[in-house]
Parts: structure tokens; C-alpha cells; sequence
């Protein structure tokens, strides 16, 4: 995995790339620092970094188009194969690759509360609780983008799939909010999941009887559910569309408040999209 | 040293190799054989454990590739066919990345890349970007990844596509070097390469395994029926004569007068071998013989005969089912 790490790093930063994004992501929270920080004087960084939270939307498909899509161009996946190393490890490394990446502007990132004290009263653990909870997020969003890259045949394609799952993840509060709260809307939302997890599982293990067997028993599951405690339903689609909305869960941090479950979210949204990478390069080989 | 057992490789509705089984021993070069389409890139690929197989198992070395994943891989040394080099490297970043992921020891590194890319004659591009490589460059790098770790197995796939003549004679001469300590699994469309340069051969056709022997027994059989071929310094009648004395061991002869004599052609039922015989036959006689030999048939005759003989296999099946349709 070191290996593959050194490798995926020489890389990015051998090319442009890497000096691209790390250079975009401080002009741009630069930018919006100078207005909240220095103009406006609010010594919280947060604000800044909260305004700037779209960029992910362009910076995590830059990020990780190439990650896998590259070597599925450049056929190099099958020397990969054939060499002694785990489908996990390969994966590993490329995170872990690309996270350095990202990791470097956030190091600077992490200095302004330090610049802004100068001027005036700062919440250190606040500002910063806060800054680990937009690091996660970033890193749970490169999580994703790393997997659609895995099973993306050019980089190109990688990319704009990467901005329409992110799209569709930064619009999920919009989504939710337009959705109906009444318990049949919640049900058929819910009925709606299930088949797609059962898709999901038909495309990464091929097993009809598995899919058909998870979509038949959860659809039933929820219509039982229904019929027995209607009320369980209300707004139950609502809550969980926003529990699952990555880009809103920092809210809580602009507010002073610790939200320790938004951490195990993005944590677990990384460890599963980690997962489901390995699963895909695996079933890659079976084509 | 590999096992293959009914291996079966199916992409949706077709199928590119079915009940695939030979087995290959340690040591010594052998040749991966057939028509395009066959099923040899995906034999090996499946090999190699860049394919994952539909059913079937393969042991390399004794370890599973599926089961012992990375043991298995650690002897194998693999060039696809299309040389997967990383652009963005030079030739000695490359080998060294390849040669890190295979384990070899940080000490013995440098030495071995070295010695890989002087067998292989890139030494001079070691710090070249492998983008600007020209195409015969690239495939002699793949060879030199193949190489580094010292691999018991050593699998090329279309080594010598896209090099020169010279080239070719270079690589040839490295492939016979490697053979004599290594296994080496060599595939190509070109009869003569495997002919030069391999003692055994695997024929595949149609995703089935044709043949699977040395290349001697493969020419002297096809049909089972040894040809001896003999020019003897007398008249066709008097060699007639002599040849009748060994008619249980003749299946059919061929008598034609040539310039130095007669030149007969005896094909014998299997399993004879009646040289000496024929020799001291002649000589009581006084008559010299001028040639006395095995034929032995090319490799691209047996391999047009076997691949010929699958094709009219499975026209018949087509022909079968259809008239059983109709």
C-alpha cells in the first residue's frame, strides 16, 4: 500500500493538478475570509469555510477523476491484478493518496484561527471542531467520488458523475423539503430505497435471487410496519433525507454545538464507500 | 507448476474458454498456441489473476490464484498484451515501483533493475518519461517488469509484437536464457517464434485445449502414423522389392524415381521403427542409402490439421442441431 500511496502522490503533484486544487481551495476560502474575517470582522473562521462549502462540488471530482478511471484507460488495472497485492491495499493507497492532497490546504486553513486571534476574541475549540467536521466532510465526498471513479471508464466520465452524485447529495435538503410529509409518501419513499439498495446488490454480487429476495422482503417489511403504527411513517422520509444531507450536517458546529453523530456519519460514509470501491474493482474482474 | 481444471470463462451469452484443462511442469519454455479468439489472452489472463474465471480453478505453484491470492501471484512475473506502463514514470520509477510492490528486498532493488533493464537493452532510457517511449521501447520494458523479482513463472503475452528483426533475435536468445531456470509461458501468432524458441506447446481453438505436449511428440505424430522418408541409390523396382520384406509394419508407401535414385515415402502403423532394419535390409544388397529419417510434419501443418479438426467438429454440432430443429 506505501507503495501505491508514493506512487499516486509523485503523481498528482508531478503534473498540475495538485497545485491546482490546493491552489483553488485557498483562493477561494481566501477570498471569502478576506470579506467575513477582515472586512466584516467576525474573528470565526466557520463562516467563511460555511459559504465555501460548494466547492467541493468541483474540487472532489477534479480530485478523484483520475483515481481509478485513469488506470481503466490506460489498461494498467490488469498489471495491477496480476501483481501481489491486495484489491484493498490498491484502494487504500489511492485514498490515503488522495487525502494527503487535500489534507495540505486545510493545513494552512487550520492556521487562521491562529491569525485571527490577533485581531480578536477566538473560540479555539469551536473554530476548530469545526474545521474537523468541514475536513470530514470533504474527505467523506472524496470517499464517494473515489468509487465512482472505480467504475468509471474515462476520467471524463468519472468526473461529471462524481458532480451529479454531489449534486444530488448538496440538493438532498432541497429534496426532502419538496417531498410530501404525509406517512403514505414516507412509505412509498422507503419502498422506493429498498428496491435501489436491492439493485445494488444485484450489480456488485450478480445474485437475481439475493436482490429480488431483499426487494420483495423489505417492501412487504415496510407496508406491515405501515399498517400497524401509521404514525412511525410521519415525516420519517424527512428525517432521515436530512440526517443523510453530508453538506448540512456542519450547521450545528456554526452554532457552537458539537454534533459527535455528524462525525460518525462522514466516518461511516467513508468506511462504506471504501468498501463498496474494493467490492467494485473486484467484480471488475469478473468482465 | 500450474494446474488448470475446467476452466470456464463466459462474457454474458458466449463463451471464451469452457472446460479448459492441461497442466504445465516446472521449467522449460512453453507455447500458448491459436487462432484469434481462441481464448489464450483470456487463459492467461485468468492465469494470472487479472480474470477472474466463471468456474474452473488454477494453481500456480501449488497455491490457488483465487484462494492464496498473493502467494500464487509472487511467482509470477506478467506481461499483457498491451505492455501496461504508467506514463507519468520514468522507466526507472516504473521498474522500481513494480519491483517494490513484488517484494524485493530494498537492498537488492537497484541490482535487480539494473540487471533487467541490461537484458532487455533500456538501460539508456532509464530516466525517460514512459509516455515518449517509442512502441518497440515499451514492450521491452513490460519484458524487464516481467523480469524484476525473479519469478518462477514467467508469462508473455505477444512478446516480441512491434520490435525489430534484431530486436526479436535479442529477446529470442533472452527467452532461451530465462527457460533454463525459469518456467516460461510464451503466446504468439507467429508458428516460427514458437517453433524456434519453445519445447512444448499448448494448442488452444475455439476456448478448447486442441494439444498438449512437447513439440517433438507433436511432429512426429498429427495422425499417430510416423513417415520415414528414404532415398536409396538404386531402382524404383529393386526398392520395391527390399520395402515389400516389411509390409506388416507399412501402412502405405509412396515410390518416386529422383535424380540420385528412388525416393520412398513409408507411412508405418504407430509405434514402428524399422531404420535399422531397412538400413542392413539395403546395405546386404549393396545399395546405399542416401537419406534415411523421420519426416517430421511443421508445426503449422499440425496446427492447421487440429484447428481445422475443431472448426468441423463444431460445424457438425451446428449441423446436428439444426437438422434436429428442422
Amino acid at each position: 500500500m506505501k507503495t501505491i500511496f508514493r506512487r499516486e502522490l509523485k503523481s498528482y503533484f508531478s503534473g498540475m493538478s495538485a497545485y491546482i486544487i490546493i491552489a483553488f481551495m485557498l483562493c477561494v476560502i481566501g477570498f471569502f475570509s478576506s470579506y467575513y474575517n477582515f472586512t466584516q470582522g467576525f474573528p470565526i473562521i466557520e463562516i467563511s469555510l460555511y459559504s465555501v462549502v460548494f466547492i467541493y462540488l468541483i474540487l472532489v471530482p477534479f480530485l478523484t477523476m483520475r483515481t481509478f478511471a485513469q488506470e481503466n484507460q490506460d489498461k494498467t488495472m490488469t498489471l495491477l491484478y496480476s501483481l501481489p497485492i491486495k484489491t484493498s491495499d490498491i484502494v487504500l493507497g489511492k485514498f490515503f493518496s488522495t487525502i494527503t492532497v487535500y489534507t495540505v490546504p486545510m493545513l494552512f486553513i487550520c492556521l487562521y484561527p491562529l491569525i485571527l486571534s490577533l485581531f480578536g476574541k477566538v473560540n479555539f475549540l469551536q473554530s476548530y471542531l469545526f474545521i474537523i467536521a468541514f475536513y470530514l466532510l470533504g474527505v467523506a465526498l472524496i470517499s464517494i467520488g473515489i468509487f465512482v471513479s472505480s467504475m468509471a471508464q474515462t476520467q471524463v466520465v468519472a468526473a461529471v458523475s462524481t458532480l451529479g452524485a454531489l449534486l444530488f447529495v448538496y440538493l438532498l435538503p432541497d429534496i426532502s423539503m419538496m417531498l410530501p410529509a404525509t406517512p403514505v409518501a414516507s412509505a412509498i419513499a422507503i419502498c422506493v430505497i429498498v428496491l435501489l439498495i436491492s439493485c445494488a446488490v444485484y450489480f456488485l454480487t450478480s445474485n437475481l435471487e439475493l436482490s429480488l429476495y431483499i426487494a420483495a422482503f423489505g417492501c412487504v417489511a415496510v407496508w406491515v410496519v405501515y399498517f400497524i403504527k401509521k404514525e412511525l411513517f410521519e415525516g420519517l422520509i424527512q428525517s432521515i433525507l436530512d440526517k443523510l444531507a453530508l453538506f448540512t450536517r456542519i450547521d450545528t458546529f456554526l452554532n457552537g454545538i458539537c454534533d459527535i453523530t455528524a462525525y460518525v456519519l462522514y466516518l461511516s460514509i467513508i468506511a462504506v464507500f471504501l468498501f463498496l470501491t474494493v467490492q467494485a474493482l473486484e467484480r471488475k474482474r469478473y468482465n | 507448476m500450474i494446474e488448470v481444471k475446467d476452466l470456464t470463462k463466459r462474457y454474458g451469452a458466449g463463451t471464451a474458454v469452457r472446460g479448459l484443462s492441461f497442466n504445465i511442469e516446472r521449467g522449460g519454455i512453453c507455447g500458448f498456441l491459436g487462432p484469434n479468439g481462441a481464448g489464450k489472452s483470456t487463459t492467461m489472463n485468468i492465469i494470472t489473476g487479472a480474470l477472474a474465471a466463471t468456474e474452473g480453478s488454477v494453481k500456480v505453484g501449488g497455491y490457488d490464484i483465487v484462494e492464496d491470492a498473493v502467494k500464487a501471484k509472487k511467482l509470477i512475473g506478467y506481461l499483457p498484451e498491451n505492455p501496461p506502463l504508467y506514463n507519468d514514470m520514468t522507466v526507472y520509477e516504473y521498474l522500481r515501483f513494480i519491483a517494490e510492490i513484488k517484494g524485493v528486498d530494498d537492498k537488492d532493488i537497484d541490482d535487480d533493475i539494473e540487471y533487467v533493464m541490461k537484458k532487455t537493452s533500456v538501460t539508456d532510457m532509464a530516466a525517460r518519461l514512459c509516455a515518449h517511449l517509442s512502441k518497440g521501447y515499451r514492450q521491452r520494458v513490460g519484458i524487464a517488469q516481467a523480469m524484476l523479482g525473479d519469478p518462477e513463472l514467467i508469462i508473455l503475452d505477444e512478446p516480441t509484437v512491434g520490435l525489430d528483426p534484431k530486436q526479436i533475435i535479442e529477446i529470442r536468445e533472452l527467452i532461451r536464457e530465462l527457460g533454463e531456470d525459469h518456467t516460461v509461458i510464451l503466446s504468439s501468432h507467429i508458428l516460427s517464434e514458437i517453433q524456434a524458441v519453445c519445447d512444448r506447446a499448448v494448442i488452444i481453438a475455439n476456448g478448447e485445449v486442441v494439444a498438449c505436449d512437447t513439440l517433438d511428440n507433436l511432429s512426429r505424430s498429427g495422425s499417430d502414423h510416423p513417415v520415414l522418408h528414404v532415398i536409396a541409390k538404386t531402382d524404383p523396382e529393386t526398392a520395391i522389392e527390399i520395402t515389400d520384406a516389411f509390409d506388416e509394419s507399412v501402412s502405405h508407401f509412396a515410390i518416386t524415381e529422383c535424380e540420385a535414385g528412388t525416393d520412398i515415402e513409408l507411412t508405418l502403423f504407430p509405434g514402428c521403427d524399422i531404420r535399422e532394419e531397412l538400413y542392413f535390409a539395403f546395405s546386404r544388397r549393396d545399395i546405399a542409402l542416401l537419406e534415411l529419417s523421420f519426416k517430421s510434419r511443421s508445426l503449422e501443418e499440425i496446427y492447421l490439421k487440429l484447428t481445422e479438426l475443431v472448426t468441423e467438429e463444431e460445424e457438425e454440432e451446428e449441423e446436428d442441431e439444426d437438422d434436429i430443429q428442422a
